[in-house]
């Protein structure tokens, strides 16, 4: 049970308030949802930066981690949070499927270039559309909720762990 | 070189970790576990009686953790841990906290004796140690690892390790609750 005490050391050196590792699909995301707003209630920090925190976890749950799961019983996301100098950091890590990589990969890349009014323009397109969303349109309606939420303070990579492709998200939200 | 996130992930991952914490505990994070693990279970879909036992032996387990999470001195060697595995037949619940050197044989042959108990002999200790707990020292015998073992029906694991610390080490303790419950 050595493990204990190196998650215990990792998280501690690292400052992270919670680390979980789930599929968090519908039933389990309440849980998920319910365990880190009582964490963020805890913190002695402006209500608006929680908020801004528990809004950001949201859409991660709902529409990051999920967006890829093909099997409910595969743990494939790994939700992180930890306190930085300014603020709080938000690490999330979801499994993406080999033939989605490079599509999304080039769908986030061009995310990040936009600047926020042709964020806000293609949102805004997209919201207004009478079609059901595709999985990238809901792609993109997440990020556009996150990167505002968090007033662009949002980096992505795309990582290689232990075999599998996996999209991983920061963001920073600051105390002020 | 592995960020922290593949660390953390790795270490859930080959361990099947669903959810790590560590920090202070305080009633309000025994009772945000409590309900995380509510909503995990019936995620899982486990009949009520898995979800009881699973219940009394949180409960057990994060009250331990909360009574002996500082120091004496309440000053903070190493923060306590905890960890919940959910593997194909069974979860386990694992907690870590520092320990006083000289209470390590103590602790440790508690749990020993317990180990050692079929469940018959079980429930008779358990009335043994209640009784002389009312009349010594309150929770002496280990009520609360011989209630651990009975709730879970499986033994109890523990591990004892250095950290830097004179005084100290760490202790882990893990208990088993089978997904399907023995008749």
């Amino acid at each position: 049970m050595n493990y204990t005490l190196e998650l215990q050391k990792v998280m501690t050196e690292g400052h992270y308030l919670i680390a979980l590792r789930d599929n968090f699909e519908d039933l389990l995301s309440k849980s998920v949802l319910t365990i880190i707003e009582r964490k963020i209630e805890g913190e002695e920090i402006d209500v608006s930066i929680k908020n801004k925190i528990f809004g950001v976890v949201v859409e991660c749950v709902q529409n990051i981690c999920s967006s890829e799961q093909q099997n409910a019983s595969k743990k494939d996301s790994v939700l992180l949070i930890r306190r930085i100098d300014n603020g709080y950091l938000v690490e999330v890590g979801t499994l993406i499927h080999g033939d989605r990589k490079v599509k999304l990969d080039g769908m986030i890349h061009d995310f990040m270039s936009m600047d926020e009014a042709a964020m806000r323009e293609r949102k805004n397109a997209i919201l207004s559309s009478r079609e059901d969303l595709t999985l990238e349109q809901r792609d993109f309606l997440a990020l556009s909720d996150i990167r505002l939420r968090s007033e662009g303070n949002m980096k992505y990579r795309m990582e290689e762990h232990e075999g599998n492709h996996f999209l991983v998200l920061e963001i920073t939200i600051y105390n002020n | 070189m592995e960020s922290t996130l593949q660390q953390i992930h790795s270490i859930m991952n080959h361990q099947n970790a669903v959810l790590v914490y560590s920090g202070e505990f305080n009633q309000d994070t025994v009772k945000s576990m409590l309900t995380y693990a509510e909503g995990k279970l019936t995620a899982t879909g486990v009949d009520d009686l898995v979800k009881k036992k699973m219940f009394n032996v949180m409960v057990e387990m994060l009250q331990n953790i909360t009574k002996h999470q500082f120091t004496s001195e309440q000053q903070k060697i190493v923060e306590p841990c905890f960890v919940l595995i959910e593997n194909e037949a069974e979860f386990n619940v694992v907690t870590g906290n520092p320990i006083l050197k000289d209470k390590v044989n103590i602790v440790t042959e508690k749990i020993d004796k317990v180990n050692s108990l079929n469940p018959e002999e079980l429930k008779e200790y358990y009335k043994q140690a209640r009784l002389n707990s009312r009349i010594s020292d309150v929770g002496g015998a280990g009520l609360g690892f011989i209630d651990m073992a009975r709730k879970s029906e499986n033994k109890l694991d523990y591990g004892i390790f250095a950290i830097d610390s004179d005084e100290y080490n760490y202790f882990t303790l893990k208990a088993t609750i089978n997904k399907i419950p023995a008749n």
